[in-house]
């Protein structure tokens, strides 16, 4: 559980906030995605769940705790993340031993720790760079190893700063896929992203920050449709959104999207269907 | 006359120093004046590493085996300094903070130009050019750091237009940025591409809101070029994946597959939607759910 009440922050006492009374509630295995324009304050939002900043008024709390006096490292026992740019998270020799790291130094047996990171390369796709040195992987891949090496400490809210950046549409799909899968055991996830076609795939949930303001709150698929929202908060619509909104406008239809791909699908079918019906009856 | 491409790889191949696999192995390919290549690939492909071959960041600023030849408007670049290239290829990378240096977004677009010792007037003239090309004048006095990731890029590109160079470069360069601002900046690429005739190379993940500009795509996997040509061309080839399919293509492709190659339709339909080029961008689609119901 991830609870704002009522947060401020500023970096300095001379200027101006940063976050500006920010409130939510995130229950055990919510998928959450942050959305707003760069500068907006999302990434000082987030530092906020890991205890690297503290609120200047307002209060964190994870799991029904309040977080002002706990250690960072105890807090990193239950809160995972994984930042923006990777270069400035991956250290070690190997990629295996980035991915150990973790488990390491929360006391994993050996064995353990082998076969969660066996586990974590299988499900990203990432066995033939276990033995290859982080510097020597393409952004793209380091990106996934970053991510890959805060999914193995096994905590129970994750956070991720942009987890898309450079990834192709079947590593994309393999996060989100795994993502989901972590819903299902109640971790929780966070995301930070520009990414509005995972979001309506992967993410039901969307917060929008404009200018340290909490603007809207509420269902992907809704708040992702929302014109002004989307122009205040420099996104842009869904593909999949996008296309019916056009085809909704050229054939003078109601404008009542599907939101998944397999809705879009059955969709298109009826609507050739239909126009095949009224064109026999002609 | 016989034709000069552009840009020409020839076996190009690199091995980076201290790793087994080769990055880049026998690639080859023509680049044509005025084209739009968007080079695709997986993570890892080798898609950055290519771009760097093409104004000699590979091999003189990296160290490794390197074998092949790059030309530029037929002239091998292998003897060339790259300062000397920035004349004829501009290049804009990923994170514009690996580029920016000067203390305000004038003096960043000015600073090639400053390089090669050209007139004052001269530069002041280009950079006032560039400026309202890429509508800068609000932040041309603002710092590089101080202004947004979408400004930092535009100012990126500006200084890389600088020496107004025939070839412009692009790795990832909307991957940080929001997406309005990754369109602006595509939009802004085309327009270089189309009213200028700049040659384009740009390597993205974003097919849909890119393919509509490109001319030719480059696909690259584990080093090798496996399809080189016209968009249609390079997703019918064997060996370009499904999963690098144009989302609105796979939509396509998927309702083809439902609708049983369209059969459940009569006759007369199936062959008109048949007739439809498959969609890649959102205008096809708009056209194809057009020729569904349309009678000819």
């Amino acid at each position: 559980m991830i609870e704002f009440r009522d947060v401020y922050f500023r970096y300095a006492k001379k200027n101006p906030d940063v976050l500006k009374g920010i409130s939510f509630k995130i229950t055990d295995g919510e998928l959450v995605a942050l959305v707003g324009k760069n500068g907006a304050g999302k990434t000082t939002l987030l530092k906020h769940i890991i205890g690297l900043l503290k609120p200047t008024k307002g209060e964190v709390w994870i799991n029904n705790e309040n977080i002002i006096k706990k250690p960072i490292s105890e807090l990193a026992q239950t809160v995972g993340l994984a930042f923006q740019n990777p270069n400035h998270q991956l250290f070690a020799e190997t990629v295996e031993k980035e991915l150990a790291f973790g488990p390491k130094n929360l006391g994993m047996p050996e064995e353990e720790q082998e076969r969660m990171v066996q586990k974590i390369a299988e499900n990203f796709n990432i066995t033939h760079l276990l033995q290859k040195s982080p510097l020597e992987l393409s952004g793209g891949e380091r990106r996934l190893v970053s991510i890959a090496s805060v999914l193995t400490m096994g905590q129970k809210i994750l956070v991720l700063d942009e987890p898309t950046f450079g990834q192709d549409y079947r590593q994309k799909k393999r996060l989100g896929t795994y993502l989901c899968d972590l819903r299902n055991k109640g971790i929780t996830v966070f995301i930070v992203t520009h990414d509005i076609d995972f979001i309506l795939d992967y993410f039901p949930r969307v917060i929008v920050l404009v200018d340290g303001q909490i603007i809207a709150d509420g269902e992907s698929k809704t708040i992702l449709q929302d014109e002004l929202l989307i122009q205040q908060a420099d996104l842009e619509k869904p593909i999949l959104l996008e296309i019916q909104e056009k085809v909704a406008k050229m054939t003078n239809q109601e404008y009542l999207p599907a939101t998944s791909e397999v809705e879009f699908i059955e969709k298109f079918k009826d609507i050739l269907l239909q126009a095949a019906s009224q064109e026999g009856k002609k | 006359m016989t034709y000069t491409p552009v840009i020409e790889l020839k076996n190009v191949t690199f091995k980076y120093k201290n790793c087994d696999k080769f990055a880049l192995e026998n690639v080859n390919f023509q680049v044509a004046q005025g084209d739009f290549v968007l080079l695709v690939g997986y993570s890892g492909s080798g898609k950055s590493t290519l771009l760097k071959t093409l104004n000699g960041l590979i091999p003189h600023f990296y160290s490794g085996l390197f074998g092949g030849d790059v030309k530029l408007f037929g002239e091998s670049i292998a003897e060339k300094k790259t300062a000397q290239l920035a004349k004829t290829i501009g290049f804009v990378f990923q994170n514009p903070e690996n580029q920016l240096s000067a203390l305000t977004v004038e003096r960043e677009i000015a600073f090639p130009l400053e390089n090669f010792a050209i007139p004052r007037q001269e530069i002041r003239r280009r950079v006032n050019e560039i400026i309202a090309l890429l509508d800068l004048e609000k932040i041309q006095d603002k710092s590089p750091f101080a202004i947004s990731g979408g400004e930092q890029q535009l100012t990126a590109i500006g200084s890389a237009l600088a020496l107004d160079p025939p070839i412009l470069v692009f790795d990832e360069t909307t991957s940080h940025l929001s997406p309005q601002s990754a369109t602006k900046i595509i939009k802004k690429i085309a327009e270089l591409n189309r009213e200028q005739g700049k040659t384009v190379i740009l390597s993205e993940h974003r097919l849909d809101r890119n393919l509509q500009y490109v001319t030719k795509i480059a696909y690259i996997e584990s080093g090798q070029l496996k399809a080189f040509g016209p968009p249609r061309e390079v997703l019918h080839n064997k060996n370009y994946p499904l999963e690098l399919y144009p989302r609105i293509t796979s939509l396509y492709e998927q309702l083809k597959k439902v609708t049983d190659n369209f059969a459940i339709l009569p006759e007369k339909h199936r062959k008109q939607l048949l007739a439809v080029p498959e969609p890649l961008t959102i205008d096809d689609f708009l056209l194809f759910i057009k020729g569904g119901r349309e009678s000819v």
